[in-house]
Parts: C-alpha cells; sequence; structure tokens
C-alpha cells in the first residue's frame, strides 16, 4: 500500500496530525480534536476532520473499531505508521537543514 | 445510522445553541453514503465542540467536498468485526434457506404406511433421513449458541439507544410468530371431523395454498428481519469472533445433512418411487439446500480470513 502524502491535497496537513494524534492509541473524533489542539495548537473543525479521515480510511493507514456509544474509535494501521514515519523522516530533514542554515544551534 | 436517532452525546446537551442545531442540520447537505457511515460520529463530536459559524461553513465545506469526491465515499465497513459480522448474518441466512429447502424433504414420510413399508425393505431410506434430521438439528443447536448472544446484545443495546427502528426490526418474528398461532386456530375451528372420523376441511382452496406459504413467508421475514436488526448494530469483535466457531460448526452440520439429502433422493428415485409425488419439488429443494451449503462455506472463508485479520 502506498505511503506517500502527494494525493492528500489540502487533508496533508491535516492528515500528518491526525497520524500523530493516533500514534500513541485509538481515538474518536473527539478526542482527536481535543489531543491535536493540545499537542499542536490547531482547532480542527468536524467537517475537515472528517474530510481527512475518509480519506485516510480510504488509503488504509487508519481502522476505524467497532463503536463505543456510536462513535467509531480509530486506530492506526501498520502502513498508516510506515507512513507517518516517512513524513516524519522528511520533516526532521527539512528542520535540521531549516537549523543549520538560519544557524539556530 | 441516521442522524434522527440522537446519540447518546447529543442528549447530554438539552439546550444546544441554534449554531449547533444548525450545524446538525447541515450533516443533511452530505451524500447519503457519507451520512450512513459518519454523521452520527460527526453529530456526537458538534455536541461536545465550541460550535461556531465557522465549524457550520467548515461542513458546508466538507459536504460540497464529499460530493466533488464520490469515489472517496465509504461503500462499506471494513473492519474486522464488520467483515465477521457480515460472514456470520450469510451463514445464518443459508441455514434458514436450508431450512426452507428441507421442507419437501420432510413430505416422505406422509403418507406413514406407506413410508413404513420402504422403510422396512430399505433400512437405508431411514438412516439418510435420520442423518438429515440430526445435521439440521446440530446447525441449529450451533445458530442458537453463536447467534443468541448476538441477539441479546443488540436487542439490549438497541433499548438502551432507544433505536425504534432497530426494534421493530426484533418485534417481526414475534408479530410472525401470533400471525401463524392465529390462522392455525383459526385452521383448526374451520375444520371438523365428520362421524366417519374423516377430517372435513371447510376453508376455500385460496386459504388452504396460503396456509401452506404462510409459514415460508414468515420464517423468510423474520430471518431477513433479524439478519438486518443484527446488522445495524454495533457489537464487539469479540461476540463476532465467539460466534464463528458455532457458525463453523453450523456450516459442516449443512454440509452433512446435504449428503443425507442427497443419499434420501436417490434412494426414493432408485428404489422407493412410491413413498413420494413430490420428487421434482424435492429435487428442487436439493439445488436450494446445495447453494445454502456453498453460500455458508464461502462466507465462513471469508469468516476466518478476517478473523485472522486478512482484508
Amino acid at each position: 500500500m502506498p505511503t506517500d502524502f502527494a494525493d492528500l491535497g489540502r487533508f496533508t496537513d491535516v492528515s500528518l496530525l491526525i497520524l500523530l494524534s493516533l500514534a500513541d492509541g485509538q481515538k474518536h473524533g473527539y478526542a482527536m480534536i481535543e489531543d491535536i489542539g493540545r499537542f499542536s495548537g490547531t482547532v480542527l473543525e468536524p467537517g475537515t476532520l472528517y474530510g481527512a479521515l475518509m480519506r485516510l480510511e480510504k488509503k488504509g493507514w487508519i481502522e476505524p473499531l467497532p463503536a463505543e456509544d456510536r462513535r467509531h474509535p480509530y486506530r492506526l494501521t501498520s502502513t498508516g505508521a510506515a507512513a507517518l514515519r516517512e513524513q516524519l523522516t522528511t520533516l526532521r530533514r527539512i528542520v535540521t537543514t531549516g537549523v543549520v542554515r538560519l544557524a539556530l544551534e | 445510522m441516521h442522524i434522527e436517532d440522537q446519540p447518546a452525546t447529543q442528549r447530554r446537551q438539552p439546550h444546544a445553541s441554534w449554531v449547533q442545531r444548525l450545524a446538525q442540520r447541515l450533516l443533511y447537505l452530505y451524500p447519503r453514503a457519507w451520512r450512513d457511515r459518519y454523521s452520527d460520529e460527526v453529530a456526537s463530536v458538534l455536541a461536545e465542540h465550541r460550535v461556531t459559524y465557522w465549524t457550520a461553513l467548515d461542513i458546508v465545506l466538507g459536504a460540497l467536498d464529499a460530493h466533488l469526491h464520490g469515489d472517496l465515499l465509504p461503500r462499506r465497513l471494513t473492519s474486522m468485526a464488520h467483515r465477521i459480522r457480515s460472514s456470520e448474518i450469510t451463514i445464518f441466512c443459508a441455514f434458514v434457506l436450508f431450512c426452507i429447502a428441507w421442507l419437501p424433504l420432510s413430505l416422505v414420510r406422509d403418507p406413514i404406511p406407506v413410508w413404513e413399508a420402504a422403510a422396512a425393505v430399505h433400512p437405508e431410506l431411514l438412516i439418510a433421513l435420520i442423518l438429515l434430521g440430526l445435521a439440521a438439528l446440530v446447525a441449529l443447536l450451533a445458530i442458537l449458541v453463536g447467534g443468541l448472544p448476538l441477539l441479546v446484545s443488540a436487542l439490549t443495546q438497541s433499548i438502551a439507544a432507544r433505536r425504534w427502528r432497530l426494534l421493530a426490526l426484533f418485534a417481526v418474528p414475534l408479530l410472525a410468530a401470533a400471525a401463524l398461532v392465529a390462522v392455525k386456530l383459526d385452521d383448526i375451528q374451520r375444520s371438523s371431523v365428520s362421524q366417519s372420523g374423516v377430517l372435513l376441511m371447510r376453508q376455500p382452496i385460496a386459504l388452504q395454498v396460503s396456509l401452506i406459504f404462510l409459514p415460508l413467508v414468515a420464517i423468510g421475514g423474520s430471518a431477513v428481519a433479524i439478519a438486518t436488526a443484527i446488522g445495524r448494530s454495533e457489537l464487539s469483535v469479540d461476540k463476532f469472533r465467539f460466534a464463528l466457531l458455532p457458525a463453523g460448526v453450523a456450516t459442516v452440520a449443512l454440509a452433512l445433512g446435504l449428503l443425507g439429502a442427497i443419499a434420501l433422493t436417490a434412494l426414493l428415485f432408485a428404489e422407493a418411487p412410491q413413498v413420494s409425488a413430490w420428487l421434482p419439488l424435492q429435487a428442487g429443494g436439493l439445488l436450494l439446500m446445495l447453494a445454502a451449503v456453498v453460500l455458508a462455506a464461502l462466507a465462513l472463508r471469508h469468516g476466518i480470513h478476517a478473523a485472522r485479520g486478512g482484508q
């Protein structure tokens, strides 16, 4: 299964935040919004969140679990974890380059 | 899953603001397939979320996005629980189909004197019939062992969540049973025994024919209602995993029952054609049984594959 973020378009950043949120365990929609708000300061709106969840589910990067109180928690699949690792490696390279070029350290 | 069935989280906010209510209403802008899959979840998020005008606009944009990207819309849930559930519902339906197909074969003992004479000469007829009956009984017990916990859980869940449409589906078998009892009582009342001991049938022919088909409609309708209700319930994967073993036993029993039915039909055809005047109907029933067994076997394979984590 592909681990490329390119076809996610305007949902690329949101998808990265969702995958990061699910990296430490399964969550349902509102728990993801809360968690993402805490670690990134981004307040996700439900329309955007579920637009990204639909895409991630389609790509097989996340999987819905049986509903609790009629809300499906989601979990990261192994392909999703691989995609996240790949994207974080790219971001780390970008950050390292930025740190060096701006002489931040 | 529909917006009109209020999720528990929504009930926690009895005085939702009008923007919140507007946001809930805007979910209707999404395509039906999206709403079936996500609307309950988004409604529960909206119940807890600080809803603003931007939230409402975000939902409108999300609905537009969903319409523009129809290829992304979920066609079915693909989690392990849902895949195992589909296979178990299919096995249940195959069992019901098998039972309906079994009815013509059960007529071989009618009239009893002819059957008893043939069975005395050909005891293998009796063995085949017993094998068929035992296999059907084992399949029934396995279906009950696997299905009853699912049924009770789904029913309890529906009552707790006040899902009236699901509860209506659970009521179908009860209504069907009540209808059958009422018709049977009416049948007994209309029939009477003459002085010579002959049973007199006073119903019109149409009513007599409908008496034969009513049980089929009742059984079929009840099975479809139960399968739909279980299909729309949200039960844990452990319950479905537990039911997979009895479903496997039921499938094996149906296959053995099919062997018994084939043997019985072949013996009747070759050795005792005088036993039943329903041979073409029995042959048709045999084909239906074969279809039921193939369906159950394929569904079991699919369920085992899903339980092992395959896609």
